[in-house]
């Protein structure tokens, strides 16, 4: 056998050819990226021109709670007294038991995520040009030890409250898709194509323009739909006040003008969640929040316990406790 | 690893730079997507990375003793040896926990109350894609429509090869493995098919069947739904579970476009059908030409009577439904369809249709309302749940946010509508003649609307739990 018969019967036989020249496919590849940016840049160009409207905010539930009651908050009505706080006040405080009663109020809590500071922000928009307004901080003992608000939640409160585009925070790819494509879509498609919410949410109330929808007919209350589980965990009993609590108190009472009446309500826990110091402790907890908020008193006559048959979760009543609740307290304060 | 996830892009940019780099080489070539496939493969879970190559090394020696033996008693031997190794992996470890349920279950409605065994077997991703594969590849062998392979690296290379090990297309052997035997030729026009594939694919799934999904969780995860909610969810879930599948189905196919590869189209816009059948020739084409070549014609297909053709069909559609999953939602939805076709085929043949002429829209309408109801099975996660759907559809109200959900569907059953009758009206055929620069233009529209729905979170493809 010839050598060169050998080598041939040895050599590797080509794997693929490529029959393209680089050039070719480089300029397709050239002319789709360079449509895309021209796609790009036109969103951009809309979005930072200030031609589209500013965000709908209903991108998810977070951003359609808070914006919904920035919006409560700014509307001119006969209210007189708002309810601001965690998600607590969302969930427990039944705005339409209060009216049945006579009481003019909205509820404007939102979520633990913003932290006191931001519930004044909501707050001094309600007394902006109502003289006389009165105020009720609601808050969760479990509110109370948490750590840093988020910032995310806060620029979302701010450019709702200002009804402008929440500020760009971050870079990269979040800041690209922020100020075109997610851009477009918060300003533009929220407002027509509607967005589903998921779990239990989803299921009670669908869309996050169903809630927001909802919030407004209900003066800002919401529903919550899980059935508490005593033997889950449901994280410490022990509750105390976050190192953060009292400069938060301090900047909530600064953004209020003079002479508005503010009152302090301490969210209650189920039963089987409870210490058995656990109302000793909260009252204490309330004082010392009252005391930094300057509010007038402390609503220590309300519930701090309930039965784990009235939760849905350790923070949210279900909405037939809330009504019950709510009760209790529209007669505390018509008794004022 | 799936498609839609930036790991995977970038898992693609190298391997197509190593591909470059091998092209002269077609062992390394062969190594490479070797390698790469495992690698794709491992990312889900490593573990069952041994079960592909035991059941795959299985096969190859079958078909290797099948090949080299005249005598048909030890070829028939050695493929018995395949079809249980492939029938028994996929027993295991789909369907016994599913046989043992029912079992008991069973047992319990005769008053024998034993305990139920808690079974804990994970699905190795693809295994019903795969098996069928290999399947494939003897019975192929067998029936002397292949020369069987005798590199092991080769066999392996294709019956591994990633872009469709996981969810297909379920290719014959005797259309891919010769593919690996020869040097690939890529020309700028496959290499362009298959980016418009790939950016179709990609719109299908991140754009269409992504917005659908929260839609028809809605409808299928809500007790409150009920009225049309529950019609609209099964026409989310129908859109949802289409861009799901022919978008990956278009991925995979433009994957390997790109490395010199075809593959089978797998979907020809199944919802413009205007029978059944028609639909069956249109979805899932590779699954359904399986079925038809190795379980329907050697049941006898339609050679042996009406009647016995009647039964084929629906055995052989009774167990594409359960080769989708072990449940009896599967099976009842593989039954429906295989009584539908049965039906069919007997109004085709009998007098009345002669006479009883049905206008296209009504023979459409009927179709898309088999398939529909169909859905209803495939999606829920029991017959209970489906047949308590049913009901709930006349007799309980819908929910508050029907008005919402209408606007919603409605919205993306048009996305899927628009982008069928699109890629009907502008098949490949016609793009391909399109200017470069309009194609281009498309094209960067295209990568547009994917990159508005790209997510963080990359939701993964329906068909991989099968």
């Amino acid at each position: 056998m010839a050598a060169d018969d050998l080598n041939a019967s040895v050599a590797p036989q080509e794997g693929h050819r490529y029959l393209l020249k680089s050039s070719g496919f480089g300029r397709h590849l050239a002319a789709t990226a360079a449509s895309f940016a021209l796609v790009t840049a036109l969103l951009w160009g809309a979005i930072r021109s200030g031609v589209l409207p500013g965000e709908a905010h209903l991108a998810d539930p977070d951003s359609t709670i808070i914006a919904t009651k920035a919006r409560l908050a700014s509307r001119p009505g006969g209210e007189s007294i708002a309810f601001v706080g965690d998600s607590s006040c969302l969930i427990n405080i039944d705005i339409p038991t209060l009216r049945q009663q006579g009481i003019a109020a909205v509820n404007l809590g939102t979520l633990s995520y913003l932290g006191i500071d931001s519930f004044g922000l909501l707050a001094r928009r309600f007394c902006e040009g109502r003289p006389g307004a009165e105020i009720v901080l609601v808050v969760h003992p479990e509110c109370l030890r948490l750590t840093e608000p988020s910032v995310e939640h806060r620029a979302i409160l701010e450019s709702a409250l200002e009804s402008q585009g929440a500020p760009i925070s971050g870079g990269g790819w979040n800041r690209f898709q922020r100020e075109t494509f997610d851009g477009f879509r918060t300003r533009m498609l929220d407002r027509w194509i509607p967005t589903p919410l998921r779990g239990r949410m989803g299921e009670r109330y669908g869309f996050t323009q169903d809630l927001g929808a909802s919030l407004v007919s209900t003066g800002g209350t919401m529903e919550e739909t899980a059935v508490f589980d005593a033997a889950a965990p449901h994280g410490s009993a022990e509750y105390r006040l976050a190192r953060r609590i009292r400069p938060e108190c301090e900047a909530f009472r600064s953004r209020l003008p003079d002479g508005v009446r503010v009152r302090v309500i301490i969210s209650p826990v189920p039963s089987s969640h409870a210490l058995k110091s656990h109302e000793a402790t909260v009252t204490q907890l309330g004082r010392e929040v009252s005391r930094w908020i300057q509010a007038d008193e402390s609503a220590g006559a309300m519930p701090l316990v309930m039965p784990d048959s009235d939760f849905g979760t350790v923070t949210h009543l279900l909405p037939s406790a809330a009504r019950t609740y709510s009760g209790i307290l529209a007669r505390k304060i018509l008794e004022k | 690893m799936i498609f839609n996830s930036n790991t995977f892009l970038i898992f693609f940019l190298v391997v197509t730079l190593l591909y470059w780099l091998v092209r002269r080489n077609e062992r390394h070539r062969d190594a490479l997507i070797l390698v790469s496939s495992f690698y794709f493969y491992g990312s889900w879970d490593w573990r069952f990375l041994g079960l592909l190559v035991l059941t795959g090394g299985i096969d190859f020696l079958c078909a290797k003793k099948i090949s080299d033996s005249t005598e048909k008693t030890v070829r028939h031997r050695w493929l018995v040896l395949s079809i249980c190794s492939n029938i028994g992996t996929l027993g295991f470890f789909k369907y016994a926990g599913f046989f043992i349920d029912s079992a008991v279950a069973a047992l319990e409605q005769f008053g024998i109350h034993g305990p139920r065994p808690a079974l804990q077997i994970l699905l190795p991703a693809g295994i019903s894609f795969y098996t069928f594969q290999a399947l494939s590849y003897t019975l192929d062998v067998y029936r002397n429509h292949i020369t069987v392979e005798r590199n092991v690296f080769k066999y392996f290379a294709f019956l591994t090869f990633f872009p469709q090990l996981v969810a297909g297309p379920i290719e014959r052997a005797s259309f891919l493995l010769p593919q690996f035997r020869e040097p690939r030729k890529i020309s700028l026009e496959q290499v362009s098919r298959g980016v418009w594939f790939i950016l179709w694919g990609f719109v299908m799934k991140v754009v269409i069947a992504d917005y659908l999904a929260p839609l028809a969780d809605l409808a299928f995860g809500s007790q409150q739904a009920g009225g049309a909610v529950i019609l609209l969810g099964t026409l989310a879930f129908g859109g949802q579970i289409y861009g799901d599948f022919a978008g990956y189905s278009l991925i995979a196919r433009g994957l390997a476009n790109t490395m010199g590869f075809e593959l089978s189209p797998n979907f020809s816009q199944p919802y413009f059908s205007n029978n059944i059948q028609e639909f069956w020739r249109r979805w899932h084409q590779t699954l359904s030409a399986w079925f038809r070549d190795y379980l329907y014609i050697p049941l006898g297909g339609d050679r042996r009577g009406d009647a016995r053709t009647y039964l084929n069909i629906i055995i052989t559609f009774t167990l594409a439904g359960l080769w989708h999953g072990a449940n009896w939602t599967f099976l009842f939805w593989g039954l429906c369809h295989g009584v539908s076709l049965a039906v069919f085929r007997w109004w085709r043949q009998s007098p009345l249709s002669r006479s009883l002429w049905i206008p296209v829209p009504v023979g459409w309408l009927m179709t898309l309302s088999v398939v529909g109801v169909g859905w209803l099975f495939f999606r829920a996660t029991s017959l209970k749940q489906a047949f308590g759907m049913m009901d709930a559809a006349w007799t309980r109200p819908g929910p508050s946010w029907g008005h919402s959900y209408l606007i919603a569907v409605t919205i993306g059953v048009a996305m899927v509508a628009l982008s069928d009758a699109f890629q009907r009206r502008f098949p490949w055929d016609r793009v391909g003649q399109w200017s470069w620069k309009r194609r281009a233009m498309f094209q960067g529209l295209l990568l547009a609307f994917i990159v508005a729905r790209w997510g963080k979170e990359a939701p993964s493809f329906i068909y991989f739990q099968f």
